[in-house]
């Protein structure tokens, strides 16, 4: 019988042993570290904070909590709303900058637009040329593309910030150069995976390498790349609210200063009101997918 | 149909061979087609159609022999030169090869591609303009798709989204159609009309037509000429009613053809 099983069971592939591994280095991470589950466990001067924090999620601020609010100070919930808009402002900056670097960076670094699939030129000169400067630009745009995105947008903020000083403009190119780096990567990737039928089609009418790249790759893999794009755009809204941490003036200012005072009623408005942002989005890009997908 | 070739291009192959790598996919093939002829390729799977059909559209390059287009030698030609003479010679393939998740009429668009810059290209896609989107839908007309102009292609059947690929050849102002066995994925009956279709638009506008055919019915019916390849070898190159039935059936004889190899 077990023979038999073992007859059926299918050869235990890549999959499965990295499956195991990732599982066994957990473990073996888990005690390395000597995490101890006790830890979760608050003092008495933790637990009151917890309390009190959790027992205003219900009952969020409307107005604000300090004793003396100055002359002329925005609404709360009008300056909750304004921080989101300013929030997702930056996101927008940063995110449009990135794509334009993205498009750019992620058809130097894609395999498709050069290996072999330029019409053979016999001339020999212009072959050295392809054979020796294109391998440069390649593999220069995947060094540019690796720098640009192993390095977290909170770091090229401190950076910046470190260099420039607080201006909204570094804010906007710390979430840019990262981004710019993913999209390049994962676009490179969507194009060089998209099926050749139609490379083959317009080559075959007189299209030139680069038409070819536009019309036959990236548009055949345009609803994967849109797709993506939202989805990026989900996460740099994230982190330009984060962002306002380092004191630009978006959602992350004000959740700080409200965390500091204690003002747990404002810190949960200011939550809620980005839960319902990213809902909206969330909402709004599978609605946009479903649409490209019938 | 003002938007169409007027004169049918003239081919002429001498010795041609063809290499990949170790495998010789054409060897010493010499064919001539006339400008406006219609001509049949026939011949088991992998006797080099689809490679004959690359060398006339001049995406495969010949490694013996000559290939003249309308006269003129493609084998000297540089990539300028080779595009151009590309985008003079339409090619409907096997799959159907469009792009999927555009419109209909972007898709027939591409075909002038190949006569265009990059942003000339961008530019007529983005905005057609009323006089280009008459001429597509015209085309559209005459393949029998007239109401698909504003529809997206991968929602059309097999047999509608090769009526796209023929109206992409017929806007691309072509003086010849190669067509890689067009019918392969469509029902019989359906299969009928595209050949009907392609033939006749061919004959209508004096393009030279090139098409391999898996059916021989099909190729004797609507034929005049019907030229057989095999193991990479002419095996016959006649007049439909001159190929007698024991040339068709060596041609597709496995006995044979393990003895030729």
């Amino acid at each position: 019988m077990s023979q038999a099983v073992a007859a059926l069971s299918r050869p235990r592939g890549g999959r499965g042993v990295a499956l195991l591994s990732i599982l066994v280095a957990g473990v073996v991470a888990f005690f390395s570290l000597g995490l101890d589950l006790r830890d979760l466990i608050p003092d008495r001067g933790g637990l009151t904070v917890l309390g009190k924090f959790f027992s205003r999620a219900l009952s969020p601020a409307l107005t604000y909590e300090a004793s003396f609010v100055p002359e002329g100070t925005q609404p709360l919930l009008l300056k909750a709303i304004g921080s989101v808009f300013k929030t997702v402002l930056f996101a927008a900056a940063g995110l449009g900058l990135a794509l334009l670097l993205g498009v750019v960076l992620g058809f130097f670094a894609s395999n498709a637009w050069w290996v072999g699939d330029v019409s053979g030129n016999r001339n020999p000169i212009f072959r050295w040329v392809r054979r020796s400067m294109l391998p440069v630009v390649f593999v220069s745009a995947r060094v540019l593309i690796a720098v640009m995105r192993s390095i977290h947008e909170l770091l090229w903020a401190t950076l910046f910030l470190a260099a420039f000083g607080l201006s909204d403009t570094t804010a906007v190119l710390a979430l840019a150069i990262p981004y710019g780096g993913m999209l390049a990567k994962v676009f490179s990737e969507i194009v060089d995976e998209a099926p050749r039928d139609t490379v083959l089609a317009l080559k075959g009418l007189g299209a030139s390498p680069l038409q070819v790249f536009f019309f036959g790759l990236v548009t055949r893999a345009a609803p994967d790349l849109l797709a993506y794009l939202f989805y990026r755009f989900e996460c740099a809204v994230r982190a330009s609210a984060i962002l306002g941490f380092f004191g630009y003036p978006t959602l992350g200012y004000y959740l700080a200063a409200s965390f500091e005072n204690l003002h747990y009623g404002e810190v949960w408005t200011y939550l809620y009101v980005l839960i319902a942002l990213v809902s909206l989005l969330d909402w709004w890009s599978s609605a946009f997918r479903r649409s490209l997908a019938t | 149909m003002s938007r169409e070739c007027q004169t049918g291009a003239r081919f002429e192959l001498r010795d041609l061979e063809v290499d990949y790598g170790s495998t010789r996919a054409l060897a010493g093939v010499s064919l001539r087609v006339e400008a406006g002829e219609q001509i049949a390729l026939v011949g088991p799977s992998g006797a080099g159609k689809t490679t004959l059909l690359s060398v006339l559209n001049a995406t495969v390059r010949p490694t013996g022999g000559t290939i003249e287009v309308n006269g003129a030698d493609l084998t000297a030609y540089s990539v300028r030169e080779l595009r151009r003479a590309r985008s003079e010679i339409a090619f409907v393939h096997q799959g159907l090869n469009l792009i999927p998740n555009i419109r209909v009429l972007h898709n027939v668009l591409s075909g002038r591609m190949g006569r265009q810059s990059f942003l000339g290209s961008l530019f007529s896609m983005l905005f057609p303009g009323r006089k280009r989107v008459e001429a597509v839908h015209e085309i559209l007309d005459r393949v029998g798709i007239p109401d698909k102009l504003y529809g997206y292609t991968h929602r059309l059947s097999g047999g509608q989204q090769q009526r796209v690929a023929i109206a992409r050849a017929l806007y691309q102002n072509c003086r010849a159609i190669l067509a890689d066995e067009p019918v392969a994925s469509v029902d019989p009956a359906r299969a009928r009309d595209l050949v009907v279709l392609l033939t006749s638009i061919a004959r209508e506008n004096g393009l030279t037509l090139v098409m391999s055919l898996h059916n021989l019915e099909l190729a004797q019916r609507y034929f005049p000429r019907l030229v057989g390849l095999r193991q990479g070898e002419l095996a016959f190159d006649a007049p439909t009613s001159d190929v007698s039935s024991e040339q068709l059936q060596a041609l597709y004889d496995l006995s044979a053809s393990q003895v030729v190899a």
